[in-house]
């Protein structure tokens, strides 16, 4: 008897449910490690994390809160990659989505906010589409590997934020080393007295648009064909040039947006540390959801409840101060789910050797 | 410490990772996780060093950490043929969360550390130095590099030649994740030897992308690997010295040089002129599948 | 691991006429298809046996697992009487096998000596460099083979390529050489070349396999016996003696093959296209086309018969703008479109049917409709605001697959599962959908079967009498010849000759693929 691989010819949603339920059950199981080492019981662990995330008022509107920003950053791994092109500055984007619209309130603090929000937005979006761009056309032009240049520029991004906050000319004088706060009339308003900024219904209004976008679309055919056989699209006529930059430019005014959620909608300022490495979750998440859309809404909440039900476990009256660990939750949830994308390209079969 | 002496001990702080991913591409893998094993090493070393009091067994268990891995980023790609940019974004967030969490204890000033023989400089410095050469010969001389640069190039050719490529991928994965960790190692225990922990600026600050970036300038040769491993720690402490020339400037915009410069120097690699000289491995990135 | 076995102690004491291999029932199933039904299999020391059969027919299959790239589900394989079991191509090369593919297994980047010596078990821990030049040099001089060691394999032609791959495996000790489709990259002389080689190599007490498709009149010149398959399943085995095409030909197609192609003739109008002096570089930045001149009317097939890698490959990208010219002019109906983007092309009435169809004239990933949309997506009779029009899409790939007779489940199906001949019928569908002024078809029959070929041969003819001007580039000289009304051999980048086709003479076209000038 030996293993055989064969190539998924279509994924049944079922299977890819059970290979997700499974991928959490094995994590779980690894981490149960980590517990035990601080003298938790694991199952009261995960009970809590699901607890604080999803069934407590407070938890659940952070989570939603989170999604926001996630969700656009997701979308921005997705879009590029779909046209076979690797957008791993997300991270990037999201800062320069952060700077130019917080920027942007510091500039005109006196307009309405009917005015100044949606221009912070539009600034957000231009900048980091802007940013991204600059690689969408190193790519399409000269064939740069835009994995690289992405992965460099995002330190050129957070290090502008730096540059600007830390002892920079906004920073806030009682606050070092944050900027000083966006005015009032700039900040997002949210949805009752939940916390969640109205930017959740943009970032699920984009989700389901840009699912229809990819499927439906002139434009979409483009990507998806430059996606799947660069030769058999340029054949077809299709620029690669203006496919590589119509994608990086939505991919970072999507990322963009996110930052324009984060320093407008939450934080109410910029911060040299406004991304906790968000705009890589936006790539495993993105693989998660197998690039679509609509089920990047389900998985960037879902993970985001697991993480922030992890961050805040010393809230939980059964743990408390004992737990320190979610970086290392978050990591190896990460690692396996990656894994788990094996079985969703493959059948094992065992099979009787021949010969 | 001089400027020169300076220069010399953190441009081996980009070399070393980047030794060990221009092997691993030679091979076929990226490995954009590099910061991520680089941090495991750090953590291995101090750890260990502090709990034995000998540093050199610090050094050996970074190596061992790292090679760790990267043998779970081959596991992922080679393997489970991942996507190898997944994989790798999937390693580094893994590393950031094991540093930081198991990394508590051992925050502050490190208690052991090598101490420099000649000029200011490591032992490990010298070593890293040998390395350069040793890889040039294993990779150009020998038989052993014959197959590491064509499975990079032509896995399915390799095969046909009987190589076993998943073998010698994983032999990439862990010598590119060994020199990580001794990276790591070095930076704690030769370099820089203080360890703290905030979330934006882990003690790397972000080199191990520097590396990798260097591995493209290299174009694949690690001799000019060599160069550009000076160059850019030439560029990093200028960083710090420009600072106290121009008080009125920010470092933080001189920290950016280095990245502009990599994106720069990315550009003019990739122009038709020097693409066809470059030699990037043909193979890079892609999972070899069997009979397709 | 279990010790692999010797190869000298196999081979030791060979005699001419001896069996040296057997295959036995060899049986192996992928999903769907029975690519190999009980096959046996047998060669002699010293013999040339060709394995024929169509593609698809289960040759490669059969050989990959003779070469263990495959593991066959049942049966044996006799190596000497003893029997093996050959689980890699590093079993295969200790059994003394080596196979030269019909893709090219080299690496492009490596030298001739680095692709040689890869994987060889004396090359020394250290790359003993001087002395597998020696001993190379020995080899090379004993076939009378004339290749620079050191140049890196990117710079050499398709026949150099493949004679390196030839010195390769028999400077790994190969016994039983097989020959993937040998000559469909050789000129005429290169050719000749290589049959001389291989006659001195058997006689060598060398076995050798060569499996062969197309090319009849080869294997009738060299092999000593033939075995025959179809769909998987042994038709004949035979003497070389006594053979002729048509029965060979019947054999492997299960029918009389009549390889004939209507005429149609239909008066020649306006001219639409004018190439003047046109001149391209290649993948490698080698000046591949020269000078190019030539026109073609309404309803002319224009058929460029050349060996590939000779410019002709770069005229067709050219003339569609997948490739930048050098110099000279492209005149469509009066209009100067050298410059002109590839979608300009399409939308002005130029149609071309790639050569490499399952890499660039298809989208394996997608759907038949998302691969008919390819040629109709910037249409806009096709999309409204942007969006497709995607249920009259699946309309016209409907039509499409019952009017070509493409053999597919649905609509939906993807394209990477359709065989070779219906994906380039479903090619062929969607650019003469867009009603062309100008087609360009690459090696529009190349790899096909017979019936498929018949198929898109006759759907070229007709297209003629919708006054389509058809650029045709083959490298199968009858093809060009039944079909064509000016035939044009090109030879290293230049048309040796421009000839209407009553005009043209077999034998002279023949030679003059291979370099040689016109004697007019």
């Amino acid at each position: 008897m030996r293993l055989r691989l064969e190539k998924r010819i279509a994924v049944p949603p079922r299977v890819s449910l059970m290979v997700a339920i499974l991928s959490l059950v094995l994590a779980f199981a690894v981490f149960s490690i980590v517990f035990l080492q601080s003298g938790i019981n694991p199952l009261t662990g995960y009970k809590e994390i699901f607890r604080l995330a999803f069934f407590t008022k407070y938890g659940l509107y952070k989570v939603i809160e989170r999604t926001a920003c996630l969700l656009p950053l997701t979308l921005a791994f997705i879009i590029p990659v779909k046209a076979g092109i690797w957008n791993i500055g997300a991270e990037g984007q999201f800062y320069m989505g952060a700077i130019a619209a917080t920027g942007i309130s510091f500039a005109f603090p006196n307009l309405p906010m009917g005015v100044l929000i949606p221009l912070m937005i539009l600034g957000a979006m231009a900048l980091g589409g802007g940013w991204a761009a600059i690689v969408g056309y190193l790519k399409g032009k000269v064939g740069v590997n835009e994995i690289v240049t992405t992965l460099l520029l995002n330190y050129v991004a957070i290090l502008t934020s730096y540059t600007l906050v830390v002892n920079g000319p906004w920073t806030d004088p009682t606050r070092v080393p944050y900027s000083r706060q966006i005015p009032a009339n700039g900040c997002i308003p949210q949805i009752g007295n939940t916390g969640i900024p109205y930017t959740i219904f943009i970032a699920i209004g984009l989700a389901i648009l840009l699912f229809f976008f990819l499927k439906k679309t002139r434009l979409g055919y483009e990507i998806r064909a430059c996606g799947h056989s660069p030769a058999g699209a340029r054949y077809s006529g299709i620029s690669f040039l203006k496919i590589s930059l119509i994608t990086m430019l939505i991919g970072g005014a999507l990322a963009g947006i996110a930052g324009f959620h984060q320093a407008s909608g939450v934080l109410g300022r910029l911060r040299y540390d406004i991304s906790k490495g968000w705009g890589f979750y936006g790539i495993v998440f993105g693989l998660v959801a197998g690039l679509n859309p609509l089920i990047a809404i389900v998985v960037s909440f879902f993970f985001m409840g697991l993480i922030y039900g992890a961050n805040n476990l010393q809230m939980s009256p059964e743990i408390g101060m004992k737990f320190g660990g979610a970086a290392v939750f978050i990591g190896v949830m990460f690692v396996i789910f990656i894994a788990s994308q094996f079985f969703l390209r493959y059948k094992i079969r065992w099979t009787r050797r021949g010969g | 410490m001089g400027f020169f002496t300076m220069t010399l001990t953190a441009s081996m702080f980009f070399l070393l990772p980047a030794l060990g991913e221009l092997f691993d591409q030679r091979s076929g893998v990226l490995n954009i996780g590099l910061e991520g094993m680089i941090l495991m090493g750090v953590l291995a070393a101090v750890a260990t060093s502090t709990e034995t009091g000998n540093v050199w067994l610090g050094v050996v268990a970074g190596m061992a950490a790292g090679g760790l891995m990267g043998l779970i980023h081959g596991f992922l790609s080679i393997s489970l043929k991942v996507n190898q940019v997944v994989s790798g974004t999937g390693i580094w967030i893994l590393g950031v969360g094991l540093t930081t969490y198991y990394g508590l204890a051992y925050v502050g000033p490190v208690k052991h550390t090598i101490a420099p023989i000649i000029g200011g400089l490591t032992p490990l410095f010298f070593v890293g130095l040998a390395l350069v050469p040793i890889f040039w010969f294993i990779l150009s001389k020998t038989s052993f590099g014959l197959r590491v640069r064509s499975v990079g190039e032509n896995p399915s050719v390799a095969e046909v030649s009987g190589i076993n490529i998943s073998r010698t991928r994983y032999i990439g994965v862990l010598v590119g994740g060994m020199l990580s960790g001794l990276a790591g190692a070095y930076l704690i225990l030769a370099y820089a030897p203080s360890w703290s922990i905030s979330w934006r600026v882990p003690v790397t600050e972000g080199r191990g992308f520097i590396a990798l970036a260097l591995v493209f300038f290299s174009m694949w040769r690690p001799f000019l690997l060599l160069v550009g491993s000076f160059a850019f720690g030439t560029l990093w402490i200028m960083g710090w010295y420009l600072q106290t020339v121009l008080p009125g400037i920010p470092i933080h915009i001189f920290r950016m040089i280095p990245y502009l410069v990599t994106v720069a120097i990315l550009v003019l690699i990739s122009t038709e002129r020097f693409r066809k000289r470059a030699g990037t491995p043909a193979a890079l990135g892609k999972p070899y599948f069997r009979g397709e | 691991m279990e010790k692999r076995p010797e190869q000298r102690s196999l081979w030791k004491g060979i005699k001419r006429g001896e069996t040296v291999l057997e295959m036995k029932g060899i049986t192996k199933r992928f999903p769907g298809v029975l690519a190999n039904d009980h096959i046996d299999f047998d060669i002699k020391a010293g013999e040339i046996h060709a394995l024929l059969g169509e593609n698809g027919a289960g040759k490669t299959t059969l050989m990959n697992i003779l070469y263990g790239i495959l593991q066959p589900d049942e049966g044996e394989i006799y190596v000497q009487g003893k029997k093996v079991r050959i689980r890699s191509p590093l079993d295969a090369i200790s059994l003394g096998i080596g196979m030269v593919h019909q893709h090219r297994k080299l690496v492009p980047a490596h030298t001739v000596l680095e692709n040689i010596i890869l994987g060889h078990p004396r090359a020394g821990k250290v790359l003993n460099v001087r002395r597998a030049e020696e001993e190379l040099k020995g080899l090379c001089k004993k076939y009378g083979i004339k290749i620079d060691l050191r140049a890196k394999v990117w710079q050499l032609s398709a026949g150099e390529r493949q004679m390196v791959e030839i010195i390769k495996a028999i400077y790994r000790g190969a016994k039983l050489l097989i020959l993937d489709e040998p000559t469909s990259v050789l000129t005429p002389p290169e050719t000749r070349q290589l049959l001389m080689s291989l006659k001195v190599m058997a006689r060598d007490e060398l076995a050798i396999i060569p499996f062969i498709t197309h090319k009849l009149p080869i294997v009738l010149k060299i092999s000593d016996r033939m075995t025959v398959l179809r769909n998987g399943k042994v038709v004949s085995h035979l003497k070389t003696k006594g053979a002729t095409m048509r029965s060979l030909a019947k054999m492997m197609v299960g029918r009389e093959v009549l390889f004939r192609t209507k005429k149609v003739e239909v008066k020649r109008g306006k001219p639409i296209i004018e190439v003047r002096n046109l001149s391209a570089l290649s993948d490698k930045g080698v000046l591949a086309l020269k000078n190019a001149s030539f026109s073609i009317r309404e309803g002319e097939i224009f058929g460029i018969a050349g060996v590939s890698g000779n410019g002709q490959h770069e005229l067709a990208e050219v003339l569609m703008g997948l490739r930048k010219a050098t110099g000279g002019k492209v005149i469509f109906r009066g209009r100067d479109i050298t410059d002109s983007s590839i979608l300009e092309r399409w939308k002005t009435g130029i149609g071309y049917i790639p050569s490499e169809r399952v890499e660039v004239g298809s989208i394996g990933d997608f759907s038949l409709v998302e691969n008919i949309a390819m040629n109709l997506y910037f249409d806009n009779s096709f999309s409204r605001w942007g969006l497709l029009d995607y249920k009259k899409i699946r309309k016209h790939t409907e039509e499409a697959i019952s009017e070509f007779d493409v053999m597919a489940p649905s609509a939906d199906t993807k394209a990477k599962h359709l065989s070779g001949g219906n994906l380039q019928k479903l090619i062929l569908a969607r650019v003469l959908s867009r009603e062309p002024q100008l087609l360009i078809a690459n090696l529009p029959t190349h790899g096909l079967d017979v019936g498929a070929t018949e198929f898109v041969r006759n759907k070229l003819v007709e297209s003629k009498k919708e006054k389509i001007g058809i650029l045709l580039i083959s490298e199968d000289l009858d093809e060009v010849l039944s079909v064509s009304d000016t035939i044009a051999p090109i030879y290293e980048g230049e048309f040796m000759e421009i000839v209407p086709s009553e005009k043209a003479r077999r034998d002279e076209i023949g030679t003059m693929m291979a370099g040689a000038r016109p004697k007019r």
